[in-house]
């Protein structure tokens, strides 16, 4: 009996070779089937995968990190670092003096003359991929082995328990008679989904919906699954939600799907139910899939997602509070990270994702405050500082209202005395003024550098919703 | 500009391809024949709901020249892929009755002509429908003259007769017959029906052109004024996506002009990518959302030139013109 249990213990865990009392000796079998003997935490690493390279951040690595892969977005000090690729020259790398690479096993079998190269010059190269969430957590662990953060490793495992947690308790709440069946694609040109056992299927059933496809074929040791046309159309009154991925796998639009040809069967496309998610919060295994899940589950049941009752309870709310209220009222799709190719588009002189240096970027709140700000919903919008916690002033309100909405010229012309012409915002003031979605005291004051409350910017959000989609308006008061 | 890298040297293979193909087909011919045909030679659409942009103008042309075969290529790679990947989807094509098989087995331009020619066909106009004389102007006429330059030792054999290019909307560069200030009159003219809806709305009228960063786009400030000179009492900007004049010199000007309302409409043929995002998208870097951040109410008009039946007017006078300057009757 303890014969067997020692054994699975070897089986599971990663063996311990005779420790040293100062190093200990652990060593693992990567994907590839090459044994990682690790003697001292590495120190040197270059990633060549976006989801090493967050998981690494994720464990608290930052200068352990000398170089990264092209297709980074997340953390934004991973944009900082040097880029590497496959296609480089192995010079290029033993230049940098790593001494960990980390890739994956479809690489190795693509680059192996690179990946020889490497390990000649003494440079461990591990190539590593869950396909399931229980390889993503035996993954993490393995990138806390490489790194001497084995209890770093843990944390996460444990934090991404608990968010999931939070996110289950809420479907569970819901009925299994009322949950959604989805169809989620991974390649639209190839109609594509993705495998029963993958990890974006997990993402889609944690958030609480059906996959249609459980009976999809996977294509070889990867996360995606033939299905096909016809297949998708046999399913074509049940799919209540059309689902895809975009990224560098999927370059797809909702007006793609929406006409494409014998789609017009599909519940979900008469409906007007198609949705794109981001790739990398649903595909990439790393912790960051909580917000995939967190973003599908605002499209299945957004009743349930965009609580604000809470906020509306507020006496004053910051400028962060009413980012979120705004997003969730409205139910807006939450902006994530850009790839960096993309973030050198906009001008340096403009702030970019993960620029404020005043918001936490592990928490929930930045989500909101990046949404709001790509958006366009806040008029002063710094570089470097956001200021999450002042109030939101009145004429910020009536700012975000003319962005956001395609409001109607108000009928009547008002004058509001604090409100001089000169004032950059005179126009949006007036508007939302004179279509009673905010208004004057009785002495005629907009008072424009106010607070509001909780309870105002949820009347004012209905209001400038009624007037935008109906065009009917109010007389001002 | 991936694409057309790509598509360069797509061509200068398949051209390769030709001349070796053609010497040898005239070699065994007999006697030629020769039909006339025209190409409109288009940047294309995979949605088929824009496609009306790209058919509408066929049916403009083939009406005015009943007799003339009439093919449209597309010179967009990724496009022509789509489409033909489409052929052999039953599902596809049930839903989409109306798509002319001529779309789903659409080829690029040097294609095009090679097959006509093959068919009988030696004296080919071909008409871009493009907006001005830039970049895909310029590659364009560039592959005609290498067609052009194929010399036989019997005259007979010759593969075209006359190969033959049409001139963009707002005129071509150079000494031509043409004036170009006339294709501006005309183009502006064409565009009274936006003016109209500007003026209902009590709005200006903003356009968002393509341009480029390589090439002056001084031909969108001059066609501003020359709209401004035809429709004084509209205030009318024109802007690029990339070059002069930028959004930022149209965002100032607007600012300076006082307007407080603008109507927003693709100065492009067909309403794609650009217009959906560039001009009309959500974030904050499109036309519609800066325009906004400065109190100017926007309203987008999401629809290409193509749907308008005025400006694939000038296409057919442009073909007109083509087949006179060089003695071809249509």
């Amino acid at each position: 009996m303890k014969a067997i249990i020692v054994l699975a213990f070897i089986s599971l865990f990663p063996i311990a070779l005779a420790s040293p009392a100062l190093c200990k000796t652990t060593s693992f079998i990567d994907q590839s089937g090459h044994t990682v003997v690790i003697k001292r935490p590495f120190k040197r690493i270059i990633s060549l995968y976006p989801a090493h390279t967050e998981n690494l951040f994720s464990l608290g690595l930052d200068k352990e990190i000398i170089g990264v892969s092209e297709n980074e977005a997340y953390p934004p000090e991973a944009m900082k670092k040097p880029v590497f690729s496959y296609h480089d020259d192995a010079e290029r790398f033993l230049a940098a003096k790593p001494d960990l690479v980390l890739i994956r096993p479809m690489i190795e079998g693509a680059y192996p003359r690179l990946v020889s190269k490497l390990r000649e010059a003494g440079i461990e190269v591990v190539s590593l991929q869950p396909n399931t969430v229980d390889d993503m957590f035996a993954y993490w662990r393995e990138l806390g082995m490489l790194t001497g953060r084995e209890g770093q490793a843990e944390k996460m495992i444990a934090r991404f328990r608990e968010g999931l947690g939070k996110i289950t308790s809420i479907v569970g709440s819901i009925p299994v008679s009322e949950r959604k069946h989805v169809y989620f694609e991974s390649i639209h040109s190839k109609m594509k989904t993705f495998s029963p056992s993958s990890i974006a299927m997990f993402v889609l059933g944690s958030a609480g919906g059906i996959n249609i496809a459980k009976d999809a074929v996977t294509v070889g040791q990867t996360n995606i699954a033939d299905y096909g046309k016809e297949r998708i159309l046999s399913h074509a009154d049940e799919i209540d939600v059309y689902l895809s991925q975009q990224g560098v796998m999927n370059h797809v639009t909702v007006r793609q799907i929406m006409e494409e040809g014998g789609f017009e069967a599909i519940k979900a496309v008469r409906d007007g139910r198609v949705y794109i998610v981001d790739e990398k919060i649903v595909s990439r295994p790393t912790p960051r899939l909580l917000e995939g899940i967190y973003e599908i589950a605002r499209i299945l049941y957004p009743d349930k997602f965009n609580d604000i009752s809470a906020l509306e309870k507020k006496t004053i709310i910051t400028r962060a509070q009413f980012a979120e209220m705004f997003i969730k009222m409205l139910n807006l799709p939450l902006k994530t990270p850009d790839y960096r190719r993309d973030v050198k588009k906009r001008p340096e002189t403009q702030h970019r994702y993960g620029d404020f240096k005043d918001i936490d970027y592990t928490e929930g709140a930045y989500k909101f405050i990046e949404t709001a700000v790509y958006r366009g919903l806040f008029p002063d919008v710094q570089k470097y500082e956001f200021h999450p916690d002042r109030p939101i002033k009145r004429r910020d309100v009536a700012y975000a209202l003319f962005v956001y909405f395609d409001l109607p010229r108000a009928r009547e012309k008002v004058s509001i005395r604090d409100v001089a012409p000169c004032d950059p915002l005179f126009e949006q003031i007036h508007t939302a003024v004179g279509l009673g979605c905010m208004s004057l005291t009785r002495d005629g004051l907009f008072r424009p550098d106010d607070p509001v409350s909780g309870a105002e910017v949820f009347k004012i959000i209905s209001k400038a919703r009624r007037v935008a989609v109906n065009g009917k308006q109010e007389p001002a008061k | 500009m991936k694409e057309l890298n790509a598509g360069k040297i797509g061509a200068s293979i398949l051209a390769a391809f030709l001349l070796v193909g053609l010497a040898h087909a005239s070699f065994a011919m007999g006697e030629q024949e020769n039909k006339k045909a025209i190409v409109l030679a288009e940047f294309g659409t995979s949605y088929p709901s824009a496609l009306k942009a790209v058919t509408d103008i066929q049916k403009q042309v083939q009406g005015s020249f009943p007799g003339t075969k009439v093919k449209i290529a597309f010179t967009s790679n990724i496009i022509r892929d789509i489409w033909h990947k489409r052929q052999g989807d039953k599902r596809f094509l049930a839903e989409y009755k109306d798509i002319p098989k001529e779309i789903l087995y659409v080829k690029g331009p040097l294609a095009t002509i090679a097959d006509l020619q093959d068919e009988g066909y030696r004296t080919i106009i071909v008409q871009p429908t493009l907006i001005y004389d830039g970049e895909e102007y310029s590659d364009l006429c560039s592959y005609i003259r290498g067609l052009n330059s194929i010399g036989t030792i019997k005259a007979k054999y010759m593969p075209f007769v006359k190969l033959v290019v049409g001139r963009p909307a707002l005129g071509a560069n150079g000494v031509v017959v043409h004036d170009y200030h006339k294709d501006m009159e005309i183009a502006a003219r064409a565009l009274l029906a936006d003016v109209e809806i500007a003026k209902k709305n009590r709005a200006a009228l903003v356009y968002m052109g393509h341009g480029n960063e390589f090439y002056s786009t001084g031909v969108y400030a001059e066609f501003q004024q020359v709209m401004r000179n035809m429709y004084p009492d509209t205030k009318i900007f024109i802007g690029t996506v990339e070059g002069f004049p930028s959004f930022n010199d149209v965002l100032s000007s607007v600012k300076q002009s006082g307007v407080k309302e603008v109507v927003l409409k693709p100065l492009m043929l067909v309403a794609g990518d650009h217009a959906n995002n560039d001009m009309a998208g959500d974030e904050d870097g499109s036309w519609k959302n800066a325009f906004k951040a400065a109190g100017i109410r926007v309203k987008c008009i999401i629809k290409g030139l193509g749907e308008n039946a005025q400006w694939a007017k000038i296409y057919v006078n442009h073909i007109m013109d083509a087949a006179r300057d060089n003695d071809i009757s249509l």
